[in-house]
């Protein structure tokens, strides 16, 4: 008897708070009655062999409570689960990556470069595997909320008596949106939203100084006081444009519109970080550390000089590239909708 | 692990059998059944359904309507289930398809139809 009393429990743990009561109950009543056929007495004097027959026969407690369930509780879903492992192979590839570029990178110049480069590796394991964690803690947390504010496909089927073959949209890949795209930009909008606003101590680069495993901050003092607001706002707005695509699936006019403003206000942003900049603070803060190679800090500080000066001159022409091509799709859909009003008109 | 033949037929026959748990089912509760006499009704009918999917089933078919439930809370507390109207309908829809079906799957497999050769 008790084994039911536990087994019942064990069930109704694994239950919604809301029907807990009502199917324990029934459950063991069930059981009851069950142990009580087979032991052709009653439940009370049931041998345990019988007891644990029944029960192993009904199925272990959290597979029956599963099946009381209506609906599959997924974390992630089978929709979302390929973006999911490609986002988090991404940033979990790239943040190693960076890791040992950084410390490679600031070894180049020892004598003793694979012991140098071995010792300050191992002393980064602790905080590499910390940042791993933090990072796929993250991405999960971002697709869990993903999974529940984007729209069910499975919803669309109630409305399959109101569907017409004759609306199905023109083929034009062009206005289609790219869902694995837009999740992942959503996804990677709000790792760098975390990333630079709760977790600025990973936006460093991984350096070997005096054969001690450190970070040094990638971006610069100024960025964080006057430029970051900007950022934020820019990725929050992106955030916001991309749900609204995807649940979207197909462009209308006002995502084109809207990309459209997203693009043109990065270009903007852009241009104030090149007018505003410096954005970057490694090299400063290389320079700070004594016993850095000063060679090192050269290399380093060519590179984000080249980003710097380059690399956002280029993302600006782009995005503004990107708005002209959303304007040119923009004005082709009064082009593409003709064909079917006329459809419409014949039939 | 790769499946046997044996192993592949099994599943399908278990798949076969869980399309027309439903049917068995609703055709049993037009008189009231709680779960376990339900299940000895049909287990003595020959159609051997597991307790874990069987009750959680009632459980569904209710939740959509198909179903009504009362408990009975003398002695041993029981809860009781018949076939609501919507059920009775559907069990009409099912009986009719099934009949149809199995003609149709007769004539697929080549088998007799109503006895004759």
């Amino acid at each position: 008897m008790d084994l039911i009393e536990r087994y019942v429990h064990e069930v109704g743990r694994h239950l919604p708070r809301k029907q807990r009561v009502d199917v324990e109950t029934e459950l063991r009543s069930l059981l009851q009655d069950m142990v009580e056929d087979r032991a052709q007495t009653k439940v009370e004097k049931a041998d345990e062999e019988t007891i644990v027959a029944v029960l192993k026969e009904f199925g272990r407690p959290e597979k029956v409570a599963a099946s009381y369930q209506t609906r599959p509780h997924y974390l992630i879903g089978p929709e979302l689960f390929p973006i999911f492992q490609l986002v988090l192979t991404i940033s979990l590839v790239g943040f190693v990556a960076i890791t040992v570029f950084g410390v490679v990178l600031s070894a180049r110049n020892s004598d003793a470069f694979l012991a140098d480069v071995t010792r300050a590796l191992a002393q980064a394991i602790p905080d590499v595997v910390g940042g791993l964690f933090s990072a796929f803690g993250s991405i999960v947390l971002v697709f869990a909320i993903l999974e529940r504010v984007l729209p069910n496909e499975e919803f669309a089927e109630e409305e399959e008596e109101a569907w017409d073959p004759r609306k199905l949209p023109a083929v034009n890949p062009s206005q289609e949106i790219n869902r694995g795209e837009t999740v992942a930009g959503i996804v990677f909008g709000i790792i760098l939203l975390l990333l630079l606003n709760v977790f600025p101590q990973w936006a460093g680069v991984f350096v070997m100084h005096d054969g001690q495993f450190a970070t040094v901050p990638l971006l610069s003092a100024n960025f964080y006081a006057n430029l970051l607001p900007w950022v934020n706002l820019l990725l929050l707005v992106s955030i916001g444009v991309d749900i609204y695509k995807v649940r979207l699936g197909r462009h209308n006019r006002v995502s084109r519109m809207l990309d459209i403003g997203v693009a043109l206000w990065t270009a903007v942003t852009i241009y104030i970080l090149i007018v505003q900049g410096p954005i970057f603070g490694v090299n400063s803060a290389l320079a700070e550390t004594t016993s850095f190679p000063q060679e090192g800090t050269a290399v380093i500080a060519r590179i984000f000089n080249m980003i710097e000066n380059i690399g956002l001159p280029i993302l600006l022409v782009l995005e503004l590239f990107s708005a002209a091509k959303n304007a040119y799709q923009l004005w082709q859909m009064p082009k593409m909708e003709r064909p079917q009003s006329f459809v419409e008109k014949a039939t | 692990m790769a499946q046997s033949h044996q192993q592949y037929a099994e599943n399908l026959q278990m798949e076969l059998r869980r399309g027309v748990i439903v049917l068995a089912v609703l055709s049993q509760l037009r008189q009231s059944h709680y779960g376990y006499s339900l299940r000895q009704a049909l287990v003595d009918k020959g159609f051997d359904v597991n307790e874990g999917t069987l009750y959680p089933l009632l459980r569904r078919l209710e939740s959509q309507g198909l179903l009504n439930s009362a408990w009975d809370l003398e002695e041993r507390p029981r809860r009781y289930y018949t076939l609501s109207e919507a059920g009775a309908s559907v069990l009409t829809e099912l009986k009719a398809e099934w009949k149809y079906l199995g003609l149709v799957m007769e004539r697929v497999l080549g088998e007799e139809v109503n006895g004759e050769q």
